[in-house]
């Protein structure tokens, strides 16, 4: 029971955070808010945004590291190898840190940070968010990465039992290392709205950015279809991209204009009052780990249509949710499945069943408890963590080791050069700590400091 | 939510209930009763870990005739290549005159108009007549340049212009659309495809599927790639490069459109009289290799023995090996791969349909 009282110093790194805005953000955003209420100390780590940078407070004093670390590609930081090295343990030796856990594998200070921590003796977990494939050259490269970074964690966390296998197969780490452990919503910004929803037609809201990996392709074959067939149903279409001039092309050619609303890229604040106004929420992402928005929809009272792909389903009660192939034919097959449904589906009903499904103060929970496990695991000398990095490969478990000998003798130098005793120990905010000996708090709602 | 604390993690369910469920593929509800979050879907389970897991689903088998039968296409273009350059080496040399080669010439553009003529369905005798016009003017064309084409590389050496040739012709054989010739889009594929862009409730007209089809075959039989482009112009830049070393301008109209005609409608020819008579095809590719090795065994024993082996190499070796590693291929696919969609993504269906009928009117 000592141990469950337990209180962690978790750093959390990512180079996906506030300002930008995505799944990832959202998850380590509203962990870290709850692990915070459960009496945990969280800081966060990330590479500047613009002129975003240095150390920020956010609700109810989440401390953010922008590190001035130029992005190179799609937010992510360029990759350095021993770069952030500095920066990173004076972060983790200001805030006493006793955990570092990474987000998302694509995120290279995350890697960084890991390895990094490790050399240093730290515990480390990670996060993966996403689903890569194994044929194309960029996975290939980046699943060797993953490979080299899960060689040497704890605990790896996924947010499916799809993403598990993938990240299995991807990193060869041990199943049994591999927790699943879902995104969740923060159900009270979802309410449903019945009296915002038109009586006599039927609205399929679609809200995601016009991609192809979101299946915008499929959308331009779909709508005309089931405009043809249900003469009561309307589209709502929020979000941009390179795919929203196909879509227009195609609101003209079938002269749906009138059918057929398109908003424009809708901001997250502004998502539930586009979601309450239909009946009926179509995804058709072509590959999703675990999928927000249609949790969102749910969270609204909205009937879910979707791709059957990836993690969408076990992502819903089947009772929630009418799957498809992505192929055009099924998914109007869905739709008008759907449809049937709607009239039998009480918003209400759904949003109360969701909140019970899904919170943050469980997912928090969860998290916590491989944090545990990750601190009761033993603790292993350079030696013994090399030889698990030369099991990586004939060629790549030489050079992974070579990297990590010489992160040894960096951190071996960094230690002379700017002893520990030398660095100012940040005092921690204070305001919530009396109240968060409880450990039960709720989801704090708080304004995003943007 | 009682956990030991000092608990070694476990892959298998907490001791603490009795009272388990079935154990499901589910992330709602939060953690599932008396399994812990790294439960790994076992074979008692509704879902096996893997279970989705599929290997080497696309991987085709290959049987080893038909891999030597498409490679001959590989070999027989490597021969054209040959057969080109021992032409150039006689007319370098002074065996082969200018009329000789002219008449040569001529007989093959009629055979291989003939050829065209026979087994292209899709010539109609108006844009046969203007094929002819347009190839009428580009003749006219190349033998008014002849002269300045003879007098292109007087300044440089002789091997300096072999040499830099050599490399032209293997540029060009690296980077030739060897699919041209060989790979024709499935029937079954096609068919897939229009299957899957029907709706079961509001089918497009039978005209709509015979058009996209026909679309799909025009983009899959006349694909337009770079590294072909690269390898058409090297040659093109090799043959001129040689007619710039010989000695009258018709010898230099007559090399030229020699190798013109093989390098530029020779493939044109091959594709369709591959597509129509296969084995007419086969045959006729083993007769050219005999002829070019004949030609080449005259002229150099070595050039016709380093042929020998590339020939053996390309359509016996070769096939052999990609059968052979064949068997180390490991394809995962499962449900994590990215949807890959059915139908024709970049151009819209109407794009496709107009595409077509401007192919149809020309």
């Amino acid at each position: 029971m000592n141990e469950l009282r337990r209180r962690h110093r978790v750093l959390m790194v990512s180079d996906f955070f506030y300002p930008n805005f995505g799944g990832v953000e959202n998850h380590i955003f509203y962990l870290s808010q709850c692990l915070m209420q459960r009496g945990h100390k969280v800081v966060v780590a990330t590479h500047a945004y613009g002129r975003r940078s240095g150390v920020r407070y956010m609700t109810n004093g989440l401390k953010v590291y922008y590190i001035p670390w130029l992005p190179f590609y799609l937010q992510t930081s360029f990759p350095t190898l021993f770069g952030t090295f500095p920066i990173i343990r004076t972060i983790i030796l200001r805030e006493r840190i006793t955990l570092v856990h990474g987000h998302q594998a694509f995120s290279t200070l995350c890697h960084e940070a890991i390895m990094h921590a490790r050399t240093m003796g730290y515990k480390t977990v990670f996060t993966d968010h996403s689903l890569y494939g194994f044929a194309d050259i960029g996975s290939i490269h980046m699943n060797k990465v993953l490979e080299f970074t899960l060689a040497d964690v704890q605990h790896a966390i996924c947010v499916s039992h799809t993403s598990k296998e993938n990240t299995h197969l991807r990193s060869r780490l041990p199943p049994e290392k591999i927790f699943v452990i879902p995104n969740a919503v923060d159900t009270a910004m979802f309410q449903p709205d019945p009296s915002s929803r038109s009586q006599d037609e039927i609205v399929i809201v679609i809200i995601s950015r016009l991609v192809y990996r979101k299946g915008a392709d499929l959308l331009v074959e779909v709508i005309p279809e089931v405009c043809s067939l249900f003469p009561q149903v309307r589209f709502i279409i929020g979000g941009d991209g390179p795919k929203r001039v196909r879509l227009e092309e195609m609101r003209e050619k079938y002269h749906l204009q009138d059918r057929v609303e398109m908003l424009g890229a809708v901001a997250h604040a502004d998502v539930r009052s586009v979601l309450v106004r239909g009946h009926i929420f179509l995804n058709s992402s072509l590959t999703e780990a675990f999928c927000i928005a249609i949790l969102e929809a749910a969270c609204c009272g909205l009937l879910t249509v979707s791709t059957k792909v990836g993690g969408v389903p076990e992502v819903l009660p089947s009772e929630y949710i009418v799957l498809a192939e992505p192929v055009p034919a099924r998914m109007v097959a869905a739709v008008a499945q759907a449809i049937e449904l709607v009239p039998n589906i009480d918003p209400f009903a759904m949003h109360n069943k969701m909140r019970t499904l899904y919170s943050w103060p469980d997912v928090a929970q969860r998290t916590e408890r491989v944090y545990h496990h990750a601190m009761n695991t033993e603790n292993e000398d350079l030696l013994e963590r090399l030889t698990r990095y030369n099991a990586c490969g004939a060629w790549a478990g030489k050079l992974f080791c070579l990297v990590v000998i010489i992160d040894y003798i960096f951190w071996q130098f960094l230690q002379w050069w700017q002893p520990a005793e030398e660095i100012d120990i940040a005092p921690d905010f204070q305001r919530h700590q009396e109240q968060a000996a409880d450990g039960t708090g709720e989801v704090v709602n708080g304004s995003l400091d943007k | 939510m009682e956990v030991d604390a000092g608990d070694e993690v476990e892959a298998r369910p907490r001791s603490s209930s009795g009272s388990r469920g079935r154990w499901r593929k589910v992330l709602y509800g939060g953690v599932q009763e008396g399994y812990e979050d790294n439960y790994t879907g076992t074979k008692y389970d509704e879902y096996t870990f893997l279970q989705e897991m599929v290997e080497n689903a696309n991987v085709r088998k290959r049987s080893l005739l038909i891999v030597m039968r498409d490679s001959v296409a590989v070999s027989q273009h490597a021969c054209v290549v040959g057969l080109v350059g021992t032409v150039w080496t006689h007319a370098l040399n002074g065996h082969l005159g200018a009329w000789t080669l002219l008449q040569l010439d001529a007989v093959l553009l009629v055979l291989g108009f003939m050829t065209l003529i026979v087994t292209n369905e899709n010539l109609r005798p108006a844009s046969l007549g203007r094929h002819a016009f347009d190839f009428t003017m580009f003749v006219v064309g190349l033998y008014i340049l002849a002269p300045i084409f003879q007098t292109l590389t007087r300044s440089f050496s002789s091997d300096s212009i072999w040499a830099s040739t050599i490399c032209l012709l293997l540029m060009h054989l690296v980077f030739h659309d060897y699919t041209y010739t060989t790979v024709e889009p499935t029937s079954i594929e096609l068919d897939e495809a229009v299957t899957n862009l029907a709706s079961p409730t509001t089918p497009r007209s039978r005209a709509d599927y015979e058009l996209l089809l026909q679309t799909k075959r025009k983009q899959r039989s006349t694909p337009i790639t770079f590294s072909a482009n690269v390898s058409l112009n090297a040659s093109i830049i090799a043959s001129v490069l040689i007619a710039s070393r010989l000695s009258q301008s018709l010898l230099v109209f007559a090399v030229m459109l020699f190798s013109l005609e093989f390098f530029l409608l020779f493939p044109l020819v091959a594709h369709h009289m591959r597509r129509r008579f296969l084995h007419f095809h086969l045959a006729f590719s083993c007769v050219l290799i005999g002829i070019t090795l004949f030609l080449i065994y005259n002229l150099n024993y070595l050039v016709f023995t380093f042929f020998v082996i590339v020939v053996f190499f390309i359509t016996v070796i070769s096939p052999y090996e990609l059968i052979r590693i064949e068997k180390f291929k490991d394809e995962i696919t499962g449900p994590w791969d990215e949807a890959k969609l059915s139908f024709s993504v970049g151009v819209s269906l109407s794009l496709a349909v107009m595409g077509s009928s401007i192919f149809k009117a020309t």
